[in-house]
Parts: structure tokens; sequence; C-alpha cells
């Protein structure tokens, strides 16, 4: 099962599978595995609630531009590179969790960091 | 979303308004407390204890700045009303939270955003929904006819530019002035509507709501026994011309009926209306119910029915022949400047390719039965002016 580590309805139903590109801040190139620590993981004491779900999930973009204006609003941001993965095939389950922000699931036993690199400005 | 928010005893507990950012948790958002004490909520960082959030204490009005984008986010963090914000360190292990009220001054600068970036969302700037003016019922408590004007101009926050709304009501007061002048059998062209009608066809501004910018137009008087008045029947004749938007041929017939002065007026509200860049929806509320109606005029049909009237407007002109002088004549401009006998006014315009022959042989300051047709022009800012085209010139015999 690509998704046992996640718990039962997770990642949701109308969750599709992630062709990329998409983005992710970093703080270096290549990634590193500590580039991709969900929320959930951050905080293990936590009763998640209805939230579990979202909150195991890594936050992403599908535009240089969206990751490009979180690093100019949030100023612990700046430092950060922008890295993007071109997945292809689908690599897990994303969706859209906000405007302009999408949650991705990656499948349970990828080795998230080879899949991205840096991206250039765009 | 159910997040780890910076509770303290500095704070009070707080709910969670809306994630702004969200990236591996909030990093964006506003928040309130147990007595309505807004914050606006910014990541700043992380140690090895937890999220480090720096919260600002917002009025509501600075709240309401901050997500229309009035305030950027720099200005937001980095001046704050009361000079200080919350820095605020939420526990990973357990999301105990421990809180200092740090002075704005002594924020590390390279943690703020930078300047100019600001959230930019619709934002209800107005104290009051328009819907909850009741307006059809207000209009039989009052017995007055009552006209919500909703527009939707650009930008976040409920607000209207001072010269566009300006423009677009003095034009429809003018319009109504207009048009209640034609109902009362008395249309003239130009010169100053009799005192007598523009008393029954006043309307006054009573309130601005967000809907998004909505504005209530409230008649100075009220209707007679039977739920009628002037101003009825100019704003029962108003909504009707809306409503037609820019269905040609209907509008062009309308428009025939209404006269050159009301045609005039609607083009200036036209052009205000297209000039303010906003969408118009017209809630009409009456004493008598049964007229209440709604019409909306899109910005497409707004720039159609301009064209169309602008049309109506060159074939609508007054024609005048009399014995006139001509003080002076520029042929190779095309231009005349002429006076009628009797009367105190010069008209200057354009020669007509039919009267251009004579033209060539006219005497100045000698007498001509001449015909000159008048139109009203009306500029893109709604100004509105008399424009003259020398038609036939004729020998005295």
């Amino acid at each position: 099962m690509p998704f046992s580590s996640l718990p039962a309805g997770c990642p949701p139903e109308d969750a599709i599978p992630c062709v990329g590109p998409i983005y992710r801040l970093v703080d270096s190139a290549p990634p590193t595995e500590a580039d991709f620590v969900s929320y959930f993981d951050e905080y293990p004491g936590k009763d998640w609630g209805e939230d579990d779900c979202q909150a195991r999930g890594l936050s992403v973009y599908l535009t240089y531009g969206d990751a490009e204006r979180i690093r100019r609003r949030i100023g612990r941001f700046r430092g950060k590179k922008i890295a993007v993965a071109t997945l292809q095939p689908a690599v897990g389950l994303i969706k859209k969790t906000g405007n302009d922000h999408h949650t991705w699931w990656p499948e349970d036993g990828v080795t998230i960091p080879p899949l991205f690199s840096e991206a250039g400005t765009q | 979303m159910n997040v780890a928010l910076p509770n303290s005893t500095l704070t009070g507990r707080l709910e969670l308004l809306e994630i702004f950012e969200f990236y591996d948790g909030p990093k964006l958002f506003g928040c309130r407390n147990g007595v309505d004490q807004q914050f606006l909520g910014y990541w700043a960082g992380a140690n090895d204890v937890g999220d480090i959030y720096w919260l600002v204490p917002t009025s509501r009005e600075r709240y309401k700045m901050i997500r229309s984008g009035g305030v950027d986010l720099f200005t937001a963090i980095s001046r704050p009303e009361l000079g200080f914000l919350y820095r605020c360190v939420v526990s990973f292990a357990n999301e105990s939270t421990e809180a200092e009220a740090v002075p704005a001054n002594h924020l590390p600068q390279e943690l703020l955003p930078d300047p100019g970036e600001a959230i930019s969302l619709p934002t209800e700037t107005l104290p009051d929904r328009f819907a909850a003016l009741d307006l059809p019922r207000k209009a039989i408590a009052a017995r007055r006819e009552i006209v919500g004007l909703h527009f939707n101009f650009p930008g976040m926050r409920e607000e209207a530019p001072t010269k566009q709304i300006g423009n677009l009501l003095f034009s429809l007061q003018d319009m109504l002035d207009a048009l209640g002048q034609n109902r009362n059998g008395t249309a003239t062209m130009r010169g100053k509507i009799p005192p007598e009608i523009l008393t029954r066809t006043e309307t006054r501004l009573a309130y601005a709501a967000g809907a998004s910018f909505a504005v209530e137009i409230l008649a100075a008087q009220s209707v007679n026994l039977f739920d009628e008045s002037l101003i009825t029947e100019a704003v029962a004749e108003f909504v009707e011309i809306l409503g037609i938007g820019n269905d040609v041929e209907r509008l062009r017939a309308k428009l025939f009926g209404i006269k050159a002065r009301a045609v005039s007026k609607y083009r200036a509200f036209l052009s205000a209306l297209l000039a303010a860049e906003s969408p118009l929806t017209l809630d009409w509320s009456s004493p008598n119910p049964q007229r209440n109606k709604q019409v909306k005029l899109d910005l497409a049909a707004a720039a159609g029915a301009l064209k169309t009237a602008e049309e109506v407007t060159s074939e609508l002109g007054e024609t005048k022949t009399g014995i006139g002088y001509f003080v002076g004549v520029v042929l190779p401009r095309r231009t005349f400047t002429a006076i009628f006998e009797g009367e105190d006014d010069t008209l200057a315009g354009r020669i007509s390719d039919a009267a251009m022959p004579a033209a060539t042989h006219v005497t100045l300051n000698r007498g001509y039965r001449i015909t000159i047709r008048e139109t009203l022009e009306t500029s893109a800012s709604g100004e509105e002016r008399a424009k003259y085209e020398l038609e036939k010139i004729e020998e005295i015999e």
C-alpha cells in the first residue's frame, strides 16, 4: 500500500496524482531530508483532530511565482532557495488546500530530496 | 485548520480568524482573543524549543487595512499602532507558549517582510450591509422613492473614488431633472430647468453601505395620495432606460422619446460609469411596491449604450433659421462665428459641406438667412457643451 503510514482516509479522496512541476522552499541545494519535515512531524504531541491528514502532507506550490511570493512575505524565508520537482510519472497525491497552496502526500518509501533541484529564476 | 496558536498569559486564548499564508504551518494569519482584541500573526522562524511568532495587536480598522492591502505587511509589523508586539515561542513538545512584549524598534529588520508586499483580499470596510437597510420597507414608511445604486469600484475596500462617485451622482440628478422636465411636457434642449420642476425631482444622498459600495438615494419629496410624483415618473423612465442596456433598436427608440437634454445627461452618466470602471446594479424601492425593480448594467453594455446615445445625439439636434451676421469665417479651417439678429450670444462651429460654396462669398457684418444646427456634446468627464454646424446660407432678397 503506497500510503500505509498514513491514517485511513488519508490522502483525501479528492487528492489527485501529483505530476510535476511542484515547487518547495529549501535550505540547501541539493535539498536534504531536513527540507521535507511536515507540520505534523514538528508537533508530535499535538492532537490534530480533523486536520491530521493535511498536517501530515508537505506544502508545495505549482508555480515559481507563488513560491517567490511567500519568500517576499515571510522574512525568515528570504534566504531559502526555491526547488522544483518535475514528477513524471506521478509520485504521491496532491490537493489544493488554499488559494495557491497545495498539500502533497508522497508515497511511502519514496526518497524525496533527489526528486528536487534548485529552480532557476523564472 | 487546527493549528498551534501562540496562546499565552499576555494575549489570552486565541481564536484563528483566517490564514493568509500557510506553509507547513501558519506563517501569516489573523486571530483574536476572548475580548475581541485582534492580532496579525507572523511567523518569525523557529528555534530548538518551538515556532516563533510575532503577534501584532491591531485595531479593527488597521486589520481591515492590512487585509485589503491598504497597509503593507512591512508597515503593519514594523509600525504597530501600540508601538510594540508580542514575541511568542510555541513549544514543539506541548504547545505551551512563552511570550514577551517587544518594542517595534527592537525587531530584527532581516525578519520583516519585503516593503510593499501586501495582502490583497476583498474586505468589508463599511459598517453596514446594504441589504440590512431594507429599502423596500423604508420607501413605504417614508412615502418616498428610493434608489439604491450598487457599484463595484476597482480595489479591495468598500471605498468610492470621490471624483467618480461625484460625477455619477451629479449626472444622475441631471438625468432625473431632464426626465422630469420631459414628463412635465416642457422639455428644452438647453437653459435652466424651472425651479418648480427641480424641486420635484430633487434627490438626497442618504446613506452609504457595503455591497461592495452602495448608496441610498432618497427623493426629497414624498409621493401623493396615489403614490405618484414627478420623481416617480423620472425614476421609472431611468430604470427603463438602464434596463434596455444596449438593445440598440429599443434604446434608440427610447432615447428619441426623451429628447436631447435627457440623452445628453444619460451620456454623461454612462461616461462617468465607464470612467469609474464600475458595473451598476440599481434597486428601485417605491412607496408602491409593485414598482420595485432591479436592473443591472455591466461595463460592456454601458459602452455600447454610450455609443448608441452618441449616435442619437447627432440626430437629435435642433435647427434654427433666421437673419444672422457673420463675425468671422476661416475657410481653410471650415469654421465660422455668427450671431442671430436680436440675440446677444455668438455661435461658433463648423461649416457643413452643403454650406461651403456659399461661405466662400460671405461678407462680414452683412445680414444673411442662415440655418445653424445645434447638438449637445458630452465629454468623457461628463462636461456638456453645445456644438454648432452651419448648414445653409441664403442671400436676403
